[in-house]
């Protein structure tokens, strides 16, 4: 065993959630009762995740963690609109609180495949640096983010 | 064939929305987030519409997540306020959702009588009522609050 005690595997999704019942598909528990369980389903990632933190690898379990939450918040937002529901999502909180370790993997979520990841980006950093022009054209604005990283070298 | 026990495959659809099971719906786009379910309901597929920054809503119209925001938006092209979902010939009418008082889904009638709607992230389709997409859970529709109608535009069908 290593000074820093045993390192132990990232889980997946499913496995962090198999021993508790998530929100069944097609129930309908209400608005409160259902936040409920997405909000315990993302205290199991948080605890998975800090159980595994290895202070030798710690980038490798906040990117297995960030994957966790943001797979957690795609499968439940898929039908939303509301981007007000959408932010207020446990998962998406949870994301806007692994801070400045998660920029790098939102700019590469929003590379790869664009989607809402504007309001954790400026809920980390304090900056929006898409133009009033760019306002609600997806590709434009996840370009904005891609290029606002590119002037600071974080991309 | 395997010996095995049959099983069911359920539309990942009809277990979001049970409403959907009862005259079933027709995808109508494939899945994209390039745009929402107002702009859908607008006839428009290059803007995600929603009145909170950064995403796109016109500078005339409040830019607020209420129920209001969204009845201004339509009034501002043309709509007025009315009782139903029942089709009237000469109107072209949407609906506005809501859950606890929050608007969640706008849904646009098309001239047959059915609806059509953007759901989210995902894909467009039709579906024979505005109820068919009623859900209370999180992140659901809730139900329809509001019915705005405008005479027809025979140009757009």
């Amino acid at each position: 065993m290593s000074r820093y005690g045993q390192i132990r595997e990232p889980r997946t999704l499913s496995d962090v959630l198999k021993d508790e019942p998530y929100v069944e598909a097609g129930e309908d528990l209400g608005r409160a009762t259902e936040l409920e369980h997405i909000t315990r389903a993302v205290e199991r990632i948080r605890q998975s995740y800090e159980k595994s933190v290895a202070l030798t690898d710690r980038r490798r379990f906040v990117e297995k963690a960030f994957e966790m939450y943001a797979q957690l918040w795609r499968d439940d937002s898929t039908y939303a609109s509301s981007i007000g529901d959408m932010i207020q999502h446990p998962a998406y909180q949870a994301i806007i609180s692994l801070g400045d370790e998660a920029v790098p993997l939102l700019l590469r979520e929003l590379e790869r495949r664009p989607d809402h990841w504007f309001a954790v980006l400026t809920a980390i950093t304090h900056e929006n640096p898409i133009r009033p022009e760019e306002e609600g054209d997806i590709g434009l604005m996840s370009r904005a983010w891609l290029r606002w990283a590119e002037a600071r070298r974080i991309w | 064939m395997g010996g095995g026990a049959p099983y069911l495959v359920i539309d990942p659809l009809y277990l979001r929305f049970p409403g959907l099971m009862a005259k079933g719906y027709r995808k109508t786009s494939e899945a994209t987030v390039q745009y929402n379910c107002v702009a859908h309901a607008l006839y428009r597929s290059d803007k995600f519409m929603w009145p909170v920054a950064p995403y796109y809503w016109p500078a005339d119209v409040p830019k607020e997540e209420t129920v209001d925001a969204l009845v201004a938006l339509f009034q501002s092209l043309g709509y007025e306020l009315c009782a139903s979902a029942d089709v009237e010939d000469t109107f072209e009418k949407v609906a506005i959702y809501a859950l606890n008082g929050k608007p969640t889904h706008a849904a646009r009638q098309l001239s047959t009588g059915a609806w059509t709607s953007k759901l989210g992230s995902s894909i467009d389709i039709e579906h024979a009522t505005p109820e068919a997409l009623n859900g209370r859970g999180f992140l659901h529709y809730g139900e329809p609050v509001r019915f705005m109608k405008r005479p027809r535009d025979p140009s757009r069908y």
